[in-house]
């Protein structure tokens, strides 16, 4: 019984360790809150990441894009959805995004669209210009975004040496490096216009 | 004059004096008097072809939506405004009742449009959508403008592609409503395009004044789009009236019951300034109904003679 205990530590143990975490804050200097930067571990070298056959969604729903920031992985489905009782046309002006424009559709309908490229995507509604949403698409599955006090938690991280970059809608993007080595790794930034 | 009209059933005689009294104050305005008073810059008037009216029928808008009037702004927002610019040359078209009547997109605006969207097209958000945006999509040179400003690029392609579907949107949005928006099915592809007009010039499309034009329409078609662009928000096609001098808290008489109820120049007086008669019997208040500032004697006189001339349907 003793041996078999110490063959499933053996084989956890080791497991447990590899798979860190990295958190921290994020000041955005300049605006009213820390909420919407994309915080996220830049590509690794020599290493691939199969697309979640999940799609994520994007609602619309009075007016606003929900969530205002949506991180994916690259080759990630986005379903956009209407919940507003009246039309919106989902398009975006980037290049990296195909430009896609997925025409007006009214409520309860739903289109997609699947990110391909790396690319921070602005998404707009043509009928209503107040509306901006974002859909990061990112190298690396390794990602959070702030809450409004800056704070942003990236689980599951496998231990080794990394670029963690940050990106935000409004301000400069900032990048650093960091280890993770089993345990929580604490990376702040600042970022301004 | 006017054999089609039946009188209320208080007194006839009365009624046809009053009735003889207001047409012959329309009256005085003749058609003639139009071509001298256009602005020779103003298109030329396109008499609208295939015009065929029909009835008010069924329930009120609200009630359809099961929306209570007093918690909704539908119907009755902004209407003490002044008349749109064009509204002048409606004062000189030789409007009565059986007369033809010069519409511009803003007339048209004005009767189907404005009680819920008021008149710059802001409408009460969240209940009534602005317009402004929505029509703002439909131009490509907007587009343009707004990419510009973001410090995006967009080829003439996907920029046109936007503006079509945008318009497309709105087209279909018309011709079936909304949620919350009723569907104006009445509308024909020429007032459509006279309205569009109108919408972009509001909307502060470039080029917009050069897109407007004018309609004849006979006085039973403007009725119709007053009673089914406006009253019919509130009024059920059919249903009780209000008892003579007692004021009834909440009640809304049906369209019905106007022309039975009523004489037109009460009808006029109640829309327009917000009092039946000279004096009101009960209450000094204007009551529950919104007054109606902008809409002229002719047009409301047009509507009480389109409900006499085509009977509300249950």
């Amino acid at each position: 019984m003793k041996k078999i205990w110490i063959l499933v530590a053996s084989v956890c143990v080791p497991g447990v360790l590899l798979a860190g975490e990295i958190r921290g804050k994020v000041t955005c200097e300049g605006l009213s809150d820390n909420a919407s930067a994309v915080v996220y571990v830049g590509k690794i070298a020599g290493k691939t990441f199969a697309p979640p056959k999940e799609h994520v969604t994007v609602d619309q729903a009075n007016r606003v894009f929900q969530p205002h920031v949506l991180p994916v992985l690259a080759g990630t489905t986005v379903d956009f959805l209407n919940s507003d009782p009246y039309g919106h046309n989902v398009f975006s002006p980037d290049a990296c995004a195909d430009k896609f424009n997925l025409g007006t559709f009214p409520k309860g309908e739903k289109k997609s669209h699947t990110f391909h490229k790396e690319c921070f995507a602005a998404l707009l509604c043509i009928v209503h210009p107040e509306m901006e949403g974002f859909v990061a698409v990112l190298p690396t599955p390794y990602f959070a975004v702030t809450n409004s006090d800056g704070s942003y938690d990236i689980r599951d991280v496998p231990d080794g040496a990394y670029t963690l970059k940050v990106w935000h809608p409004k301000l400069k993007a900032a990048e650093k490096a960091v280890t993770v080595q089993g345990t929580a790794t604490q990376a702040d930034f600042r970022i301004a216009r | 004059m006017n054999r089609n009209l039946p009188l209320p059933r208080m007194s006839a005689s009365i009624g046809g004096a009053f009735l003889a009294l207001l047409l012959a104050s329309a009256a005085f305005a003749a058609p003639a008097r139009l071509a001298s008073r256009r602005d020779p810059k103003e298109p030329p008037v396109r008499a609208v072809k295939g015009i065929h009216v029909t009835a008010v029928e069924g329930d009120s808008w609200l009630r359809h939506l099961g929306v209570p009037f007093i918690v909704s702004s539908m119907g009755r927002v902004a209407n003490w405004g002044e008349s749109p610019p064009t509204a002048p040359i409606l004062a000189f078209s030789g409007e009565r009742p059986d007369g033809d009547f010069v519409l511009s997109g803003a007339d048209l605006y004005r009767l189907n449009c404005r009680s819920c969207h008021k008149a710059d097209g802001s409408g009460v958000p969240p209940e009534i959508n602005s317009i402004v945006g929505p029509i703002q999509a439909t131009s490509a040179a907007m587009i343009r403008a707004q990419m510009k400003q973001r410090g995006a690029e967009l080829d003439e392609k996907t920029v046109n592609q936007l503006a079509t579907q945008a318009r497309t949107s709105l087209l279909t949005r018309l011709q079936n409503g909304g949620e919350k928006m009723p569907p104006f099915r009445h509308l024909l592809p020429e007032e459509i395009e006279a309205l569009s007009a109108y919408l972009e010039e509001l909307a502060g499309i470039p080029g917009s004044d050069q897109k407007q034009i004018l309609l004849l329409e006979p006085a039973p078609r403007v009725g119709e789009h007053l009673v089914k662009g406006t009253c019919h928000i509130c009024h059920e096609a059919n249903g009780p009236g209000l008892a003579v001098g007692i004021a009834v808290p909440e009640a809304i008489p049906s369209l019905a019951s106007l022309p039975v109820d009523r004489f037109p120049y009460e009808v006029i007086r109640k829309v327009r300034e917000g009092i039946a008669r000279p004096k009101p019997m009960i209450t000094s208040a204007h009551g529950q109904m919104p007054v109606f500032g902008s809409l002229t004697p002719g047009e409301i006189g047009a509507a009480y003679a389109y409900l006499v001339r085509y009977p509300p349907k249950p």
